[in-house]
Protein backbone atom coordinates (compact mmCIF):
# COMPACT_ATOMS: atom_id res chain seq x y z
CA UNK A 1 0.00 0.00 0.00
CA UNK A 2 1.77 3.64 -0.65
CA UNK A 3 2.29 5.80 2.00
CA UNK A 4 -0.49 8.98 2.20
CA UNK A 5 1.18 12.41 0.84
CA UNK A 6 1.59 14.87 3.72
CA UNK A 7 -1.49 17.30 2.81
CA UNK A 8 0.40 20.03 4.67
CA UNK A 9 3.65 19.57 2.29
CA UNK A 10 1.90 18.69 -1.07
CA UNK A 11 1.08 22.19 -2.23
CA UNK A 12 3.60 23.86 -4.83
CA UNK A 13 4.66 26.89 -2.64
CA UNK A 14 4.50 25.19 1.22
CA UNK A 15 6.59 22.41 -0.71
CA UNK A 16 9.01 25.15 -1.93
CA UNK A 17 9.51 27.17 1.40
CA UNK A 18 10.12 23.87 3.16
CA UNK A 19 12.96 22.44 -0.09
CA UNK A 20 14.71 26.09 0.69
CA UNK A 21 14.46 25.67 3.97
CA UNK A 22 15.94 21.88 4.50
CA UNK A 23 19.14 23.25 2.29
CA UNK A 24 20.01 26.23 4.68
CA UNK A 25 20.25 27.05 8.77
CA UNK A 26 17.84 29.31 8.36
CA UNK A 27 16.13 31.90 5.45
CA UNK A 28 14.74 35.61 6.08
CA UNK A 29 11.00 36.54 4.50
CA UNK A 30 12.52 38.75 1.98
CA UNK A 31 14.94 35.42 0.63
CA UNK A 32 11.87 32.93 0.39
CA UNK A 33 10.02 35.56 -1.29
CA UNK A 34 12.52 36.00 -3.80
CA UNK A 35 12.97 32.11 -4.26
CA UNK A 36 9.88 31.34 -4.42
CA UNK A 37 8.02 34.32 -6.29
CA UNK A 38 5.26 34.29 -4.52
CA UNK A 39 3.47 37.05 -3.47
CA UNK A 40 4.03 38.46 0.32
CA UNK A 41 0.27 37.77 1.40
CA UNK A 42 0.46 34.14 0.25
CA UNK A 43 3.64 33.68 1.30
CA UNK A 44 3.11 34.92 5.15
CA UNK A 45 -0.27 32.69 4.87
CA UNK A 46 1.90 29.62 4.00
CA UNK A 47 4.39 30.09 6.43
CA UNK A 48 1.53 30.13 9.21
CA UNK A 49 0.31 26.98 8.41
CA UNK A 50 3.72 25.30 8.29
CA UNK A 51 4.73 27.22 11.74
CA UNK A 52 1.43 26.40 13.28
CA UNK A 53 2.21 22.53 12.23
CA UNK A 54 5.35 22.68 13.82
CA UNK A 55 7.45 21.91 10.81
CA UNK A 56 8.66 25.79 10.82
CA UNK A 57 10.01 28.12 13.54
CA UNK A 58 9.23 31.88 12.66
CA UNK A 59 11.16 34.61 14.42
CA UNK A 60 10.02 38.59 14.17
CA UNK A 61 12.74 40.42 14.92
CA UNK A 62 13.94 44.74 14.45
CA UNK A 63 17.04 44.71 12.17
CA UNK A 64 17.45 48.77 12.91
CA UNK A 65 13.83 50.14 12.10
CA UNK A 66 13.16 47.17 9.29
CA UNK A 67 11.10 44.34 10.37
CA UNK A 68 12.89 40.61 10.05
CA UNK A 69 11.10 37.55 10.02
CA UNK A 70 13.60 34.77 9.49
CA UNK A 71 12.50 31.17 9.67
CA UNK A 72 14.18 27.65 10.59
CA UNK A 73 13.22 24.32 9.85
CA UNK A 74 12.40 22.23 13.21
CA UNK A 75 13.11 18.88 13.53
CA UNK A 76 9.73 17.57 13.10
CA UNK A 77 9.94 19.64 9.30
CA UNK A 78 12.78 17.40 8.95
CA UNK A 79 11.04 13.88 9.36
CA UNK A 80 7.91 15.12 7.88
CA UNK A 81 9.87 16.24 4.73
CA UNK A 82 11.82 13.06 4.74
CA UNK A 83 8.97 10.93 5.09
CA UNK A 84 7.50 13.62 2.36
CA UNK A 85 9.97 12.66 -0.42
CA UNK A 86 9.83 8.91 0.55
CA UNK A 87 6.45 8.68 0.09
CA UNK A 88 6.41 10.41 -3.80
CA UNK A 89 9.79 8.19 -4.89
CA UNK A 90 7.56 4.92 -3.68
CA UNK A 91 4.51 6.83 -5.81
CA UNK A 92 7.39 7.47 -8.70
CA UNK A 93 8.44 3.33 -8.65
CA UNK A 94 5.04 2.24 -8.98
CA UNK A 95 4.33 4.45 -12.01
CA UNK A 96 1.78 6.56 -10.32
CA UNK B 1 3.89 30.07 -7.28
CA UNK B 2 0.25 28.72 -6.83
CA UNK B 3 -0.60 26.86 -2.91
CA UNK B 4 -3.58 25.22 -4.19
CA UNK B 5 -2.30 23.16 -7.11
CA UNK B 6 -2.49 19.91 -7.12
CA UNK B 7 0.98 18.17 -8.03
CA UNK B 8 1.90 14.91 -9.35
CA UNK B 9 4.78 12.95 -7.68
CA UNK B 10 6.55 14.03 -10.40
CA UNK B 11 5.86 17.21 -10.10
CA UNK B 12 7.08 17.42 -6.59
CA UNK B 13 10.06 15.92 -7.05
CA UNK B 14 11.03 18.27 -9.64
CA UNK B 15 10.24 21.09 -7.49
CA UNK B 16 11.97 20.10 -4.61
CA UNK B 17 15.44 19.58 -6.80
CA UNK B 18 14.63 22.88 -8.37
CA UNK B 19 14.42 24.66 -5.53
CA UNK B 20 17.82 23.22 -4.29
CA UNK B 21 19.51 23.68 -7.47
CA UNK B 22 18.03 27.89 -7.44
CA UNK B 23 19.03 27.98 -3.74
CA UNK B 24 22.68 26.79 -4.15
CA UNK B 25 23.16 29.31 -7.29
CA UNK B 26 21.66 31.95 -4.87
CA UNK B 27 24.95 31.24 -2.39
CA UNK B 28 27.78 30.51 -5.30
CA UNK B 29 26.52 33.89 -6.69
CA UNK B 30 27.43 35.37 -3.23
CA UNK B 31 30.70 33.86 -3.33
CA UNK B 32 31.78 35.54 -6.13
CA UNK B 33 31.46 38.94 -4.37
CA UNK B 34 33.67 37.61 -1.73
CA UNK B 35 36.52 36.24 -4.45
CA UNK B 36 36.17 39.47 -6.22
CA UNK B 37 37.00 41.89 -3.38
CA UNK B 38 39.72 38.99 -2.10
CA UNK B 39 41.35 38.63 -4.96
CA UNK B 40 41.46 42.47 -5.76
CA UNK B 41 42.94 42.82 -2.52
CA UNK B 42 45.70 40.08 -2.71
CA UNK B 43 46.10 41.31 -6.28
CA UNK B 44 46.78 44.76 -5.50
CA UNK B 45 48.71 44.45 -1.93
CA UNK B 46 51.06 42.03 -3.84
CA UNK B 47 51.98 44.03 -6.61
CA UNK B 48 52.51 46.84 -4.37
CA UNK B 49 54.92 44.88 -1.62
CA UNK B 50 56.44 43.77 -5.15
CA UNK B 51 56.85 47.12 -7.05
CA UNK B 52 58.27 48.83 -3.86
CA UNK B 53 60.73 46.43 -2.78
CA UNK B 54 62.63 46.14 -6.22
CA UNK B 55 62.28 50.35 -6.25
CA UNK B 56 63.81 50.82 -2.86
CA UNK B 57 64.81 47.14 -2.17
CA UNK B 58 63.92 47.85 1.57
CA UNK B 59 62.05 44.95 3.15
CA UNK B 60 60.07 46.57 5.41
CA UNK B 61 57.69 46.97 2.50
CA UNK B 62 56.33 43.71 3.30
CA UNK B 63 54.74 44.90 6.09
CA UNK B 64 52.23 45.78 3.74
CA UNK B 65 50.73 42.39 3.73
CA UNK B 66 49.11 42.66 6.80
CA UNK B 67 46.71 45.66 5.34
CA UNK B 68 45.06 42.35 3.31
CA UNK B 69 43.02 41.93 5.85
CA UNK B 70 41.27 44.77 6.90
CA UNK B 71 40.74 46.34 4.09
CA UNK B 72 39.48 42.98 2.34
CA UNK B 73 36.81 42.81 5.55
CA UNK B 74 36.11 46.48 4.79
CA UNK B 75 35.22 45.72 1.05
CA UNK B 76 33.34 42.84 2.00
CA UNK B 77 31.05 45.10 4.33
CA UNK B 78 30.80 47.98 1.92
CA UNK B 79 29.51 46.10 -1.02
CA UNK B 80 27.61 43.82 1.00
CA UNK B 81 25.61 46.46 3.63
CA UNK B 82 22.79 47.46 0.66
CA UNK B 83 22.50 44.03 -0.50
CA UNK B 84 19.47 41.43 0.65
CA UNK B 85 21.06 39.24 3.21
CA UNK B 86 21.66 35.45 2.33
CA UNK B 87 20.49 33.12 4.28
CA UNK B 88 22.38 31.23 6.60
CA UNK B 89 24.02 27.66 5.66
CA UNK B 90 26.25 25.04 6.57
CA UNK B 91 27.80 25.50 3.20
CA UNK B 92 28.70 29.14 3.73
CA UNK B 93 29.76 29.21 7.51
CA UNK B 94 32.48 26.00 6.24
CA UNK B 95 33.57 28.75 3.40
CA UNK B 96 33.76 31.46 5.97
CA UNK B 97 35.90 28.56 8.83
CA UNK B 98 38.20 27.83 5.53
CA UNK B 99 39.23 31.15 4.52
CA UNK B 100 39.61 32.23 8.13
CA UNK B 101 41.77 29.72 8.86
CA UNK B 102 43.78 30.62 5.83
CA UNK B 103 43.98 33.69 7.12
CA UNK B 104 45.14 32.56 10.47
CA UNK B 105 47.71 30.37 9.07
CA UNK B 106 49.23 33.70 7.16
CA UNK B 107 49.37 35.42 10.12
CA UNK B 108 50.98 33.38 12.11
CA UNK B 109 53.31 32.16 9.87
CA UNK B 110 54.06 35.70 8.75
CA UNK B 111 54.64 36.30 12.61
CA UNK B 112 56.82 33.21 13.31
CA UNK B 113 58.87 34.11 9.94
CA UNK B 114 59.62 37.80 11.32
CA UNK B 115 59.90 36.78 15.17
CA UNK B 116 61.31 32.97 15.50
CA UNK B 117 63.07 31.66 12.32
CA UNK B 118 63.03 32.73 8.62
CA UNK B 119 60.53 30.78 6.72
CA UNK B 120 59.65 30.68 3.04
CA UNK B 121 56.39 32.76 3.93
CA UNK B 122 55.71 33.85 0.11
CA UNK B 123 55.62 29.89 -1.45
CA UNK B 124 53.62 29.40 2.28
CA UNK B 125 51.10 31.67 0.99
CA UNK B 126 50.43 30.58 -2.24
CA UNK B 127 50.35 26.91 -1.03
CA UNK B 128 47.32 27.86 1.45
CA UNK B 129 45.75 29.91 -1.05
CA UNK B 130 45.64 26.96 -3.35
CA UNK B 131 44.35 25.00 -0.79
CA UNK B 132 41.92 27.32 0.57
CA UNK B 133 40.52 28.21 -3.06
CA UNK B 134 40.14 24.11 -3.63
CA UNK B 135 38.64 23.53 -0.62
CA UNK B 136 36.23 26.11 -1.25
CA UNK B 137 35.49 24.47 -4.71
CA UNK B 138 34.73 21.63 -3.29
CA UNK B 139 31.76 22.93 -0.87
CA UNK B 140 30.22 25.17 -3.88
CA UNK B 141 30.78 22.04 -6.12
CA UNK B 142 32.25 24.29 -8.42
CA UNK B 143 35.20 22.16 -10.39
CA UNK B 144 37.02 24.92 -11.88
CA UNK B 145 37.44 26.67 -9.08
CA UNK B 146 38.91 23.40 -6.99
CA UNK B 147 41.35 22.70 -10.56
CA UNK B 148 42.29 26.45 -10.09
CA UNK B 149 43.11 25.98 -6.87
CA UNK B 150 45.16 23.31 -7.02
CA UNK B 151 47.05 24.77 -9.93
CA UNK B 152 47.74 27.93 -8.08
CA UNK B 153 49.01 25.90 -4.57
CA UNK B 154 51.18 23.24 -6.93
CA UNK B 155 52.36 25.08 -9.41
CA UNK B 156 53.11 27.90 -7.41
CA UNK B 157 55.18 25.44 -4.92
CA UNK B 158 57.34 24.51 -8.14
CA UNK B 159 57.83 28.31 -9.94
CA UNK B 160 59.22 28.91 -6.67
CA UNK B 161 62.09 26.88 -6.82
CA UNK B 162 62.78 28.84 -10.54
CA UNK B 163 61.72 32.26 -9.00
CA UNK B 164 63.41 33.56 -6.10
CA UNK B 165 63.09 36.76 -3.37
CA UNK B 166 61.18 39.39 -4.65
CA UNK B 167 59.82 37.30 -7.89
CA UNK B 168 58.12 35.17 -5.45
CA UNK B 169 55.80 37.77 -4.59
CA UNK B 170 54.41 38.23 -7.91
CA UNK B 171 53.12 34.22 -7.79
CA UNK B 172 50.77 35.62 -4.66
CA UNK B 173 49.76 38.56 -7.12
CA UNK B 174 48.81 35.88 -9.47
CA UNK B 175 47.19 33.83 -6.95
CA UNK B 176 44.56 37.00 -6.21
CA UNK B 177 44.06 37.28 -9.94
CA UNK B 178 42.87 33.77 -10.30
CA UNK B 179 40.37 34.54 -7.13
CA UNK B 180 39.61 37.63 -9.62
CA UNK B 181 38.96 35.30 -12.29
CA UNK B 182 37.23 32.31 -10.18
CA UNK B 183 34.40 35.05 -9.04
CA UNK B 184 34.48 36.48 -12.71
CA UNK B 185 33.55 32.93 -14.00
CA UNK B 186 31.15 32.28 -10.88
CA UNK B 187 29.37 35.23 -12.36
CA UNK B 188 29.17 34.68 -15.57
CA UNK B 189 28.00 31.33 -14.99
CA UNK B 190 25.09 32.35 -13.14
CA UNK B 191 23.96 34.80 -15.12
Amino acid sequence: MLPKLDPLLHSELRLAVMSILASVEQADFTYLKDQTKATAGNLSVQIDKLSAAGYIAVTKEFKGKRPCTTCVITPAGVEAFKTYVEAIKAYLKTGM
Amino acid sequence: MDNNKQMTAEESLTLIAEVLNNSRRSLLKDSARHFLIWGLCIAVFSLAVYLMWISTGNVAWNWLWFGITPVGYLGVWLTGRNKQPMPKSEIGRMMGMVWATYGVFCVGLALVSVLVVPLPITLLVVLLLGIAESMSGVLLRSWPVAIAGFILGVGGIAMGKILSGESQVLLVALGGLLLLVTGIAIKLQQR
